[in-house]
C-alpha cells in the first residue's frame, strides 16, 4: 500500500449511534452519523471533506483515528489496519496520525504550561529526555511562529491564532505521516485564519504528511485540497478532484453548496439554487436518495434507491440517478 | 539553537490564590483555622504539668518533649511544687494536665488556676480543650481526606469509563447515601469492639465519600469529550494520564470547596458522637466530650458548655468562610 503511495486508506467506514427508548432502554433505531465512506490520501497530499453541519464530517475524522470506535470499516495508516490494533499497540501507533482540532480554546489543558501541552507526546511515548524535550519544544514553537518564551506561559494568555498553532505544535511534535485538520480554521478572523493556512502548506511541503481537511469553506477547501469529497447525511455524495468540483460539479447538491458560496468578486454573479426543506433527521432518513426531497430533478427512480457512487471518468465519483442516466445515454 | 530563558507565568492556583486574598472574612477565617491548627499542634508545650525545660543535676531535660527513663517515676503535679533547691524549669503556659483529677475543686468557675474553670471531677477545661482540639481537627482533616480520596478515585473511573463500571459505581453510591450517616456511623461503631479515634475518622470518610464520588463524576462526564481529553488520548496518552493528568486537574477545584465544608461536617459529626456517648473513649478529652459532660451540669457549670461549643462553634464557622471563599475563588468565570 505504502508502494503506490498512498498513505491512508479508509474502507466502508460506518458509525452508528444507538437511539434508545423507554424504561428499558431499547434499541429503537440508529443515528448513522457515516454511512460506508471510503476514500484514500497519498503522502504529500489533501483530502478535503466539506458538507454541512451535522453532516457527519467530524465524526468521520474522528471514526478514521479512532478516536470514536466505528461501527465498521477499515483503516489503513500506514500499510496498518489500525481498527486491529488495541491497548498498547494503539496507543504506540498513534505517534503516526494526529489531529488539529477546530476550537483553539477547548483544546488546550488550561492547566497546562505551553510547553507541557507540546512537549505531551514526547513524553508519553518517552520519545527524549527532559532536555531534549525543551529543545524540541523550543525548535517547535519556532517552527509555527511562535517565541520560545510561550514554554513557561498557560493557553489563556494566547488568542485565537496563536493558539491554534500551539495545537498545530503539540501534533507535529510527534512527527505524524497523517494529520486529521478538522475546520482548523473556522473559529478564527479571516486574516490570522490565511496565516494558518499557509503555515498548514508550508509544514506539509517540508515533511510531506498527509492532510485530512475537513471544512464548510469551500473557498478554503479548493485553495489547500487536492482531492474534494462532498458529504451529505453520513455518505459522500460527490468527490473529484478540488478543480473538477469546482468547474464540473454534478451532483445536485454540490452544486447548490458552490451556488450559496460568497464569491470575492462583487462584480460576478452567477445562478442561485434555493434549497427547499431543512436537512432531514439523520435518525430516519428518507428512502432512496437522501437527497431527493430537496432535490428539483428527483424522479421516481430517486425516491425508491439509493444511488451507487459510480465513477464518471477521471476520477469523478458522483452518487445519483440523473447523473448516472445521463453519463449513460451519452455513451 | 540556544536555549531561551523559559518565564513562568502565575499558575492558575496562585491566580486561585490572589483573588482568595481578596476576601478578608475568607482571609480571617484562614488566620483563625491557622491557630487552632497551631493549638493542636503545639498542645504537649501548650497545656502539661511536665516543665518544657528542667534543668536538673546540671543536665538539661525537655520532659514535655521527650520521655527519660530516670525521670519516669516523676508525679509532675507534686514534683513542680516542691521543686529542689538548684532546679530550674520552665513551665507551659497552662501547667495543668488534661487528666490531673483533684476531687477538692470540682466544678469550680472560671478562675485564675484555671481560666474555664474545671469539670466534675476538678479536671482543667482549659487544658482539656487544648488538648481536645487534637482529636477535633484531625478527626476533620483524616476523615475527609479518607473521603476524597475514595470519593476521587471512584469518581473518575465511573465518570471517565461510563458504561456498566459506571452504573455499578453509581448504584453503590446510591445505596451507601440511602442511609442516614449517623445511623451508619453507629453501626460501624457497634461493629467493633473496642472504639479508638481512628476508627472514628476511618468510620466518618467512609460513609463521607459519596459526596465527593458524585461531584467528581459529574465533571469527568463533562471533562471527558472535551477536546483536550480528546487530544490527549490522540497522543497516545494512557487511561490513567488522561484521568489523572488532564482530567482531574481540572475537576479539582469544586472537589477543594466541597472538601472544605467536609472538614466542618466532620468536626461536628465527631462532636455528636462525641456527645451521645460514641465517640472517643474516656479519658481523652475532645470538646465533643466536654460537651457531653456539660448535659449533666447546664445549670451549675456553664463555662462546662459555654467554651467547647464556641470552639466548635468558631472553628466550623472559619471553615465555612473558607469554604466560601476558595468557592468564589474557583469560580470558572475567572478569567482562566
Amino acid at each position: 500500500m505504502t508502494s503506490n503511495g498512498t498513505v491512508v486508506e479508509v474502507r466502508g467506514l460506518k458509525k452508528h449511534y444507538p437511539v434508545r427508548q423507554g424504561v428499558f432502554s431499547r434499541v429503537a433505531g440508529s443515528v448513522r452519523a457515516v454511512d460506508g465512506v471510503s476514500f484514500s490520501i497519498a503522502r504529500g497530499r489533501t483530502f478535503g471533506l466539506v458538507g454541512e453541519s451535522g453532516c457527519g464530517k467530524t465524526t468521520c475524522a474522528r471514526a478514521a483515528l479512532r478516536l470514536v470506535e466505528p461501527t465498521e470499516g477499515d483503516i489503513f495508516i500506514n500499510g496498518t489496519n489500525i481498527l486491529s490494533l488495541s491497548g498498547k499497540h494503539l496507543r504506540r501507533a498513534r505517534r503516526g496520525f494526529q489531529i488539529i482540532f477546530q476550537d483553539p480554546y477547548a483544546s488546550l489543558n488550561p492547566r497546562m504550561t505551553v510547553g507541557a501541552i507540546i512537549g505531551e507526546g514526547l513524553k508519553v511515548h518517552r520519545m527524549a529526555s527532559r532536555r531534549e524535550r525543551r529543545r524540541r519544544v523550543t525548535e517547535l514553537l519556532e517552527r509555527v511562529g511562535l517565541s520560545a518564551g510561550a514554554a513557561g506561559r498557560y493557553p489563556h494568555e494566547f488568542s485565537g491564532g496563536q493558539r491554534q498553532r500551539i495545537g498545530i505544535a503539540r501534533a507535529l511534535a510527534l512527527s505524524p505521516a497523517f494529520l486529521v485538520c478538522d475546520e482548523p480554521v473556522s473559529a478564527l478572523d479571516v486574516s490570522i485564519s490565511a496565516q494558518i493556512i499557509n503555515l498548514l502548506k508550508d509544514l506539509q511541503e517540508e515533511t510531506q504528511m498527509s492532510y485530512l481537511f475537513i471544512s464548510h469553506d469551500l473557498n478554503l477547501v479548493e485553495y489547500i485540497c487536492d482531492e474534494v469529497a462532498v458529504m451529505y447525511l453520513g455518505r459522500i455524495v460527490e468527490q473529484a478532484h478540488a478543480e473538477v468540483i469546482y468547474e464540473r460539479a454534478m451532483h445536485p447538491y454540490t452544486r447548490a453548496l458552490l451556488a450559496a458560496n460568497p464569491l470575492p468578486d462583487p462584480e460576478k454573479r452567477r445562478e442561485k439554487i434555493l434549497l427547499g426543506g431543512a436537512v432531514p433527521n439523520p435518525a430516519s432518513p428518507p428512502q432512496g436518495c437522501h437527497f431527493h426531497p430537496r432535490c428539483d430533478a428527483a424522479d421516481e427512480a430517486c425516491r425508491l434507491q439509493y444511488p451507487k457512487l459510480v465513477e464518471i471518468g477521471g476520477g469523478h465519483l458522483v452518487a445519483c440517478h440523473m447523473v448516472d442516466q445521463k453519463s449513460k445515454t451519452s455513451q | 539553537m540556544s536555549e531561551a530563558p523559559v518565564e513562568k507565568s502565575p499558575s492558575y492556583w496562585r491566580l486561585v490564590a490572589r483573588e482568595f486574598m481578596r476576601r478578608k472574612l475568607s482571609v480571617a477565617a484562614l488566620i483563625g483555622v491557622s491557630g487552632f491548627i497551631l493549638v493542636a499542634l503545639f498542645a504537649p508545650w501548650l497545656a502539661n504539668d511536665a516543665p518544657i525545660v528542667l534543668v536538673r543535676d546540671g543536665r538539661v531535660y525537655f520532659p514535655s518533649t521527650f520521655t527519660y527513663p530516670e525521670l519516669r517515676s516523676i508525679d509532675w503535679a507534686y514534683y513542680m511544687d516542691n521543686l529542689p533547691e538548684g532546679q530550674w524549669a520552665l513551665m507551659p503556659p497552662v501547667p495543668i494536665s488534661p487528666y490531673r483529677d483533684d476531687i477538692f475543686n470540682t466544678l469550680r468557675p472560671p478562675s485564675r488556676e484555671h481560666p474555664m474553670g474545671t469539670d466534675d471531677v476538678g479536671r482543667d477545661v482549659l487544658s482539656r480543650m487544648i488538648w481536645g482540639s487534637r482529636i477535633s481537627l484531625s478527626v476533620g482533616f483524616v476523615a475527609v481526606g479518607i473521603a476524597v480520596v475514595l470519593g476521587v478515585i471512584f469518581g473518575s473511573i465511573a465518570g471517565y469509563f461510563g458504561g456498566m463500571v459506571d452504573i455499578i459505581i453509581s448504584r453503590i453510591i446510591e445505596i451507601v447515601i440511602c442511609f442516614p450517616m449517623f445511623f451508619l456511623l453507629l453501626t460501624i461503631i457497634a461493629l467493633v469492639a473496642r472504639v479508638n479515634i481512628y476508627y472514628l475518622m476511618f468510620a466518618i470518610g467512609i460513609v463521607g465519600w459519596t459526596g465527593v464520588a458524585r461531584l467528581v463524576r459529574g465533571e469527568f462526564l463533562k471533562l471527558r469529550e472535551q477536546e483536550f481529553a480528546v487530544a490527549a488520548r490522540a497522543l497516545g496518552a494512557p487511561a490513567t494520564r488522561v484521568m489523572f493528568r488532564h482530567i482531574l486537574p481540572n475537576a479539582i477545584a469544586p472537589v477543594l470547596v466541597s472538601a472544605t465544608f467536609g472538614v466542618a461536617g466532620a468536626i461536628l459529626t465527631e462532636s455528636g458522637l462525641s456527645f451521645l456517648g460514641f465517640g472517643v473513649p474516656p479519658p481523652t478529652a475532645s470538646w465533643g466530650s466536654i460537651l457531653s459532660l456539660a448535659r449533666q451540669y447546664v445549670y451549675q457549670a456553664w463555662w462546662l458548655t459555654a467554651f467547647p461549643g464556641a470552639a466548635i462553634f468558631l472553628s466550623i464557622l472559619c471553615y465555612n468562610l473558607i469554604g466560601e471563599g476558595l468557592r468564589d475563588a474557583v469560580d470558572p468565570r475567572l478569567k482562566v
